[in-house]
């Protein structure tokens, strides 16, 4: 006993470092599982009111730039269909009729914070619980696919970019054949679709999109365009190297999409899956 | 100046300078300064050593909020306050730290400060990038990233401290 005490008393810093570096284990490992905890909600709601008033500065030197963008967008969406302009006039818009059925509705939402830096990237918007955001909802702009929410507090939530080593989306090539896509860590423009077959038609050039495997994204919206593919050693599969339409330094507004039926697919899914 | 006054000064500035200024700036993915360790390597060197622990972990743990990254930086800012202790034993000059000693260029010259702060951001970065991307497959790329990382916060580092803790005017 005593010689345990000894030992404890002089080893008392190293075993002080021990501890903190088990606390932040802990706290790496509890990050990545799902939670909804009080001190993630918490966190995420300071950050994201702290970042809210830094973006209220920023926003006026984009101001002009914004504008032209704006103008742009309206422009465009109002020589789309009625459908998109929709969107946008109201904040979220559901069809009612008999013969078409809407799968998919669209929340539009500011980021009001973005990390490109690092391995694992996220992004920030201004809309939460509040909005009816759920986790694993899909996030676009109108050129391209961003993430998938992670997070999400009352006012704000945060969002998985495709620039995370985690990330994983289902992409279609133009003949049909899909593969999953990730990110290599390395150019914040090229993602890498794997485990495409051999026999699959490529261009370079071609434009990829989500398929329809993907719980998450609706399917055909447009991901990238094709690079370049080889066939890695031997290997029985395409490895294609996809240059993604979104530009993450100047992201600014984005769309979050809410599977309507959701829920159900999951509950039909979970009880005949097992 | 109030020494507790300076500290925290000194922390706002890296805040604000790392997450509103250097985590904006895209230099390369071999090359993503982290300089906060700043504040802990500028500590007084007889400070006690477990609250150099205790705040390196604070300290990181505030920096994971703004990157979302659980835990990370608190686990290598905690090792590097950790190994500050031995390596300023290891390193101490001839003629002894005085009492109330910091480990500035003004008291104790350039190339013992290079010295000092270099192989601590390496560790810090290296442990960082390994947490950050837990595959040892990617070992040397990690390396790699966290040399030419460790370059330019060490740049940062000389830079900013020469502001903070100015050579005295005679």
């Amino acid at each position: 006993m005593r010689s345990l005490l000894l030992f404890i008393l002089n080893h008392l810093y190293g075993l002080t470092f021990v501890f903190i570096q088990g606390v932040s284990i802990y706290l790496i490992y509890h990050n990545n599982t799902y939670t909804s905890s009080v001190l993630m909600d918490f966190s995420n709601e300071m950050a994201g009111q702290w970042y809210e008033k830094k973006m209220q500065v920023y926003q006026y030197f984009n101001l002009k730039k914004e504008n032209e963008q704006l103008a742009l967008l309206n422009a465009e969406l109002l020589n789309k269909s009625y459908y998109a302009f929709k969107i946008l006039s109201a904040k979220e818009y559901l069809v009612k009729d008999t013969i078409i059925q809407q799968e998919y509705s669209f929340i539009n939402a500011d980021v009001i914070n973005s990390t490109f830096n690092n391995q694992k990237n996220y992004i920030t918007l201004n809309v939460g619980r509040n909005m009816g955001i759920q986790r694993d909802m899909a996030v676009i702009t109108n050129n391209g696919i961003v993430g998938s929410i992670k997070d999400v507090s009352e006012h704000y939530s945060t969002v998985i970019t495709l620039l995370h080593r985690d990330f994983l989306v289902n992409g279609m090539l133009k003949d049909g054949s899909c593969g999953p896509l990730s990110w290599n860590g390395e150019s914040r423009k090229i993602l890498e679709m794997n485990d495409v077959p051999l026999h699959a038609k490529i261009k370079i050039g071609d434009t990829v999109y989500t398929s329809h495997f993907s719980h998450i994204f609706p399917q055909m919206i447009p991901i990238g365009t094709v690079e370049h593919f080889e066939r890695k050693q031997k290997n029985s599969f395409y490895t294609v190297k996809v240059r993604i339409f979104t530009d993450f330094n100047s992201i600014k507004h984005v769309y979050v999409v809410r599977h309507i039926y959701k829920k159900e697919l999951d509950s039909l899914q979970k009880k005949s899956f097992e | 100046m109030n020494l507790i006054l300076k500290y925290f000064i000194l922390f706002v500035f890296l805040v604000f300078m790392q997450v509103f200024v250097f985590q904006k700036i895209y230099l390369s993915t071999y090359c993503v300064p982290f300089f906060y360790s700043m504040l802990i390597l500028n500590l007084p060197v007889f400070f006690n050593r477990y609250y150099v622990l205790l705040i390196s972990f604070l300290v990181g743990w505030f920096f994971d909020f703004f990157y979302h990254t659980g835990g990370i930086h608190a686990a290598s800012l905690s090792l590097l306050g950790y190994l500050r202790y031995y390596w300023l034993k290891l390193i101490e000059p001839s003629e002894r730290y005085e009492e109330n000693q910091i480990p500035v260029v003004r008291e104790m010259g350039r190339d013992w400060f290079i010295k000092y702060i270099a192989p601590l951001v390496l560790v810090h970065h290296l442990f960082l990038f390994m947490l950050e991307t837990f595959q040892v497959r990617l070992f040397f790329d990690v390396l790699i990233r966290s040399i030419f990382s460790s370059i330019i916060s060490v740049g940062l580092i000389y830079f900013f401290h020469l502001v903070f803790f100015p050579f005295k005017q005679r």
